[in-house]
């Protein structure tokens, strides 16, 4: 072994955790290599500092709050006994039944799409009447659609725009 | 059940708790309190926290009785457990205060300790314990987390390798290199403070010999 693979083995060698033959090695290493010697005794002050941080106790009534603590649970857990088995699958379930909820919007929103398309807006009555009246005011004087229109309505027309000039058709 | 642990009286002992032995329980409680909380209080260095979380890893060696399945040590389950939930807790306190040292004790200001160790003189007659411990835990907490729950596992738990790369989910290999760092950098932040012996002054031979307990 060489320095390096002797110094990562030396908290083996510490504890005694090798075959007799490695341990020898080790030893006879030590004998003769310095920088490894020097590795080996810093080691074992390390060691024998942190022998002399102490322990410590926990709380006089550490046990008591364990040991209540874990009554509830028991009883908590026996409660559980009793509770429906698909209960445990309840967030399961609630994921499940959004999920339902959104692939059934997102089958329905086409049909109304479709549904609105295929509405055909029918002007109400009076509007159709009075299409009707123009349509044959025109076919039967030869006038234009302009001239079936209500008097009052082409009289302010005139009067805005100072009356059509005839000769721009002719 | 494995046959290395059926004989195991903390696994006997437990597997009475997979039956409702209240007392079992009560027992194991008993037997790992004490490690288990001062392994925790070493980690993040905070007893009210560290009392609270030890309570909390029973809590959850009792949650976990119906699958606990004895493939190991029940020492290493607990310490599997203790250990999650010290990495929990950094990573709470990270998120909460952006720290990833646990708020140890602290040096600053304070003349260094000078210690002239000679391997054959007893170290607490050099050094009050107290400020031993405060020279430890300032070391211990500039660790990275990994180094710190590994060597704190190997000394004060006296894990094998094998045990403690169980209880870190880890390999061997890196639970040797990571007990190496530690101590590296232990020394690394130490040796300003604790002069070493005189060359010479320390045996050269390791202190147990294989076979016996660790």
């Amino acid at each position: 072994m060489n320095c390096r693979e002797i110094q990562s083995s030396l908290d083996l060698y510490r504890g005694g955790e090798m075959s007799g033959a490695l341990r020898e090695e080790i030893r006879i290493h030590l004998e003769s290599c310095v920088h490894c010697r020097q590795e080996w005794e810093a080691g074992q002050v390390t060691w024998r500092l942190l022998d002399s941080w102490a322990d410590a106790s926990p709380s006089e009534d550490f046990d008591q709050t364990v040991l209540a603590r874990m009554r509830t649970l028991a009883a908590e857990s026996s409660r559980g006994l009793w509770q429906p088995r698909w209960w445990s699958w309840k967030p399961a379930l609630g994921l499940a039944a959004v999920l339902v909820l959104i692939v059934a919007i997102s089958l329905l929103l086409p049909f109304r799409e479709i549904g609105r398309e295929m509405t055909v807006s029918v002007p109400d009555d009076q509007l159709w009447n009075d299409l009707e009246r123009m349509m044959e005011a025109t076919e039967s004087s030869s006038l234009s659609v302009y001239d079936a229109w209500p008097l009052e309505e082409t009289t302010v027309l005139e009067e805005e725009t100072g009356g059509i000039d005839e000769s721009m058709g002719s | 059940m494995s046959k290395a642990f059926e004989d195991d009286p903390d696994v006997q002992l437990m597997l009475r708790v997979q039956g409702g032995d209240e007392e079992a329980f009560a027992q194991i409680l008993r037997r790992y309190r004490r490690p288990v909380y001062n392994f925790i209080l070493r980690f993040l260095q905070e007893p009210g926290r560290a009392e609270e979380i030890a309570q909390d890893v029973f809590l959850k060696v009792f949650q976990a009785r119906r699958s606990y399945q004895p493939r190991a040590k029940l020492q290493t389950w607990i310490f599997k457990i203790a250990t999650n939930a010290s990495l929990k807790e950094i990573q709470r306190r990270k998120q909460s205060w952006g720290l990833e040292v646990p708020l140890g004790p602290r040096d600053e200001g304070e003349a260094p300790l000078e210690v002239a160790v000679d391997a054959h003189l007893d170290l607490l007659e050099r050094l009050e314990r107290a400020e031993i411990e405060v020279l430890l835990k300032n070391a211990m907490a500039r660790l990275p987390v990994k180094e710190r729950q590994a060597i704190l596992l190997r000394k004060y738990q006296g894990m094998s390798y094998r045990e403690i790369a169980a209880t870190m989910s880890c390999s061997e290999g890196s639970v040797k290199t990571y007990i190496h760092r530690a101590k590296h950098r232990l020394q690394k932040y130490l040796r300003p403070k604790v002069r070493p012996p005189v060359s010479g002054g320390a045996k050269l031979s390791p202190a147990r010999v294989p076979g016996e307990s660790v």
